[in-house]
């Protein structure tokens, strides 16, 4: 909410207040009004006084419920500009009338109406209530001398005198008028006139009254409206910082991967938890192929929107080369630099450690970029994985980098982490340190997803209630076997044998195989099929194909639940008969046999089951 | 598969292109067969195969039946390695002229 409607709203909901004042004003008029007309003279008015009180009166109640009558029928009103004017005029007028009967006692009330005015918060408002109700004060205190009942400061006598010392009626307003007009030649004393004495001795005291009373209205209004001020503008920018906190935060963590794929290769968990202020920590995982994860995790100087949009150009720019340039992490991160450096006119930086796995092989490569080196178990040990750092990235074009490998193998792990973890501090200023870090690691082993949070959890004990000022993001996988088992099933019909060689070529993993293995494999794969598709089945049937490869040798199943059928009950062929003799039958399974290192048949389960092994 | 026939007076040379397996044999033994009448001997060229299944080896048999019937020869050229080992495995090198 801004200034302007702060004001706005305080001002209807003034002008609200104004109006039922009025209306209780009103009331209060109404209630006076109904006793006169009873008969309760409880201000010992004279007769032509009375009358007065009874024509006015209403006057003065209609004029003080309109502004509520405005506020219920047209409450649109209320919004103009020239309505506050307007209620506080109304007032005044009503307040007018009553003193012009009523000069003493109505002193409050000239008070009141500008201190009323004071709840508009608006010097101009306050201003121009005091001087109307100066001006109406000066008009109705001359004219209340001679309409209003008996004010013995303004006639400078009390009723009982001027009724029986000048033989003048209090009721005659002539009387009253010739009073004043000739005081001295009426009393015979030598005084100032009159009117003279009226103004000096009667209205400017009370016209200095109310002039304090403007004063302290006035600055009131000012106090609270700078207030207001005050209050609107911090407001304003309490609702824009935590705004801009939220898009910022909402972007940062937009960006970072948190579908964690299950795969049997790698386990693998991740946070980013940001400090209050935002900062540039990212990381990142990612396929380049079928083969090949990405790692990343990278830490930007400096803090803020300006630190988290670099951030995510970092990210952008590593993820979209390591995908195109795929396995060198050190051409990947020269080539991050010049993008980064581009257009760094801040001259901001970012840590960058990029690791590339084969998850068939185990072989990790990587490179750094003046990020803090990750931590490794290997053989069952922690220890820190170092290689040769090259410069932060954003440092200057032409930056060069360093290739490193190491092999992982089956419950290797891998942390990698900002120094928002080591850096961290506690209330005594003490750091929680890589020592602490391998400590924590080594004292009990835990899969990443628990590794992570418990480690986390350690953080946050450690600090004790210290702030965090630095963004603490890890990730951590763990290396499992290379997935070696694939399994699928087929109609057993011609037409699929395209597939299910397909198949079987794309699950061997970790075996390099020739164009003539290929061949000689999809042959193989040919003769036990088509058998299969051409015999089994009455008419459809189904076959399970299985492979299997693992440390260099290759294991095919097939098993179908067609008719029992050993294939390798049939003689082989005799190879060396005359072509005239030579049959045709037998000549598939013989292939097999020879292209194979093992054949085996056993019907179990109401299969047959085939099984093929070759050593690569 | 792609098969494409060479005249050198009635000698026929079928350059096979791509795999022999059990779906492209039956067009190989349908081309052969419809040169059968005219052709005396008959030399498949194989420089452009590198598989070959059983049921290849049963076409290449029943051509090879067919021409010694006719007292015509069937020549195997320019097959590769690989296809070779298939062919001496199943004993097909004993009878077939393989240049």
């Amino acid at each position: 909410m801004n200034e302007k409607e702060i004001y706005e709203q305080n001002e209807i909901a003034a002008n609200k207040s104004m109006a039922f004042i009025s209306a209780i004003m009103a009331g209060i008029l109404f209630i006076f009004w109904l006793l006169c007309m009873v008969g309760v003279n409880a201000f010992s008015f004279t007769p032509s006084t009375i009358k007065y009180v009874e024509i006015s009166t209403p006057i003065d109640i209609a004029f003080l419920v309109t502004p509520l009558i405005i506020n219920f029928v047209k409450p649109a009103f209320l919004k103009k500009p020239g309505f506050k004017y307007f209620v506080v005029t109304l007032l005044l007028l009503a307040v007018a009338a009553v003193n012009m009967i009523l000069p003493k006692d109505g002193i409050m009330l000239w008070a009141a109406v500008i201190a009323v005015a004071a709840l508009y918060f608006n010097p101009k408002v306050t201003l121009y209530a005091f001087i109307l109700t100066s001006c109406m004060m000066l008009i109705v205190t001359p004219l209340s001398a001679i309409f209003g009942s008996w004010e013995s400061n303004v006639m400078n006598c009390t009723e009982e005198e001027f009724r029986n010392t000048f033989n003048l009626d209090p009721d005659s307003r002539a009387d009253r008028i010739n009073w004043l007009n000739n005081f001295n030649k009426i009393t015979g004393r030598k005084e100032i006139n009159r009117w003279v004495a009226m103004f000096v001795f009667y209205f400017l005291p009370r016209f200095l009254t109310l002039s304090v009373i403007f004063a302290l209205g006035n600055g009131l209004s000012k106090r609270t409206k700078k207030v207001l001020e005050e209050e609107a503008s911090e407001a304003r920018n309490v609702q824009k910082m935590s705004s801009e906190l939220n898009i910022a935060s909402a972007i940062q963590s937009s960006v970072l991967p948190s579908e964690f794929p299950d795969s049997s290769r790698i386990e693998l968990f991740a946070t980013m938890d940001p400090a209050k202020e935002i900062g540039g920590d990212f990381y990142d995982f990612f396929k380049i192929d079928d083969d090949h994860v990405a790692l990343v995790i990278g830490d930007v100087s400096g803090k803020g929107v300006p630190a988290s949009l670099f951030m995510m150009k970092t990210q952008a720019v590593v993820k979209a080369l390591a995908t195109s340039i795929k396995k060198d992490p050190a051409l990947i991160l020269e080539q991050s630099n010049k993008a980064i450096c581009e257009g760094n006119e801040m001259n901001m930086f970012v840590t960058c450690w990029l690791g590339i796995l084969d998850l068939n092989k185990g072989e990790l490569n990587f490179a750094s970029a003046g990020h803090n080196p990750p931590v490794i178990k290997k053989n069952g040990i922690y220890s820190y994985l170092k290689g040769k750092n090259g410069l932060v990235l954003g440092g200057f074009d032409g930056a060069k980098y360093f290739n490193e490998t190491i092999n992982l193998e089956k419950g290797d792990k891998l942390l990698m982490y900002t120094d928002g973890v080591t850096e961290a501090h506690n209330d005594k200023g003490e750091l929680y340190s890589e020592q602490r870090l391998l400590k924590f690691l080594t004292e009990k082993d835990y899969a990443p997803v628990d590794a992570v949070v418990r480690l986390r959890e350690s953080i946050r004990k450690f600090a004790n209630g210290a702030e965090q000022f630095d963004d603490i993001t890890m990730l951590m996988i763990e290396y499992h076997r290379p997935q070696s088992v694939f399994a699928k099933k087929f109609l057993a019909v011609k037409d699929n044998l395209p597939k299910v060689q397909d198949f079987v070529l794309n699950s061997i993993k970790g075996i390099n195989l020739t164009e003539k293995d290929k061949n000689m494999l999809n042959i193989a794969i040919e003769e036990i099929f088509v058998n299969i598709a051409s015999y089994s089945f009455v008419d459809y049937g189904r076959v399970d194909v299985g492979v299997n490869s693992q440390d260099g040798t290759l294991t095919l199943i097939f098993a179908d639940n067609g008719k029992p059928f050993n294939p390798l009950e049939k003689d082989d062929p005799n190879i060396k008969a005359k072509a005239q003799d030579r049959g045709i039958g037998g000549l598939g399974i013989f292939m097999v046999k020879n292209l194979m290192d093992k054949v085996y048949y056993e019907y179990k389960d109401d299969k047959n089951i085939l099984t093929l092994v070759k050593k690569f | 598969m792609e098969l494409l026939k060479e005249y050198n007076d009635l000698d026929l040379t079928v350059t096979i292109t791509g795999q022999i397996d059990t779906n492209t044999a039956p067009d190989l033994e349908k081309f052969i067969d419809k040169e059968m009448s005219r052709a005396k001997n008959i030399t498949l060229d194989f420089s452009n195969v590198d598989y070959i299944s059983s049921a290849g080896l049963r076409v290449l048999l029943s051509v090879y039946k067919k021409q010694n019937d006719r007292k015509n020869k069937l020549i195997i050229s320019k097959a590769n390695s690989d296809v070779l080992s298939i062919l001496e495995m199943t004993g097909f090198t004993s009878f077939l002229i393989i240049k």
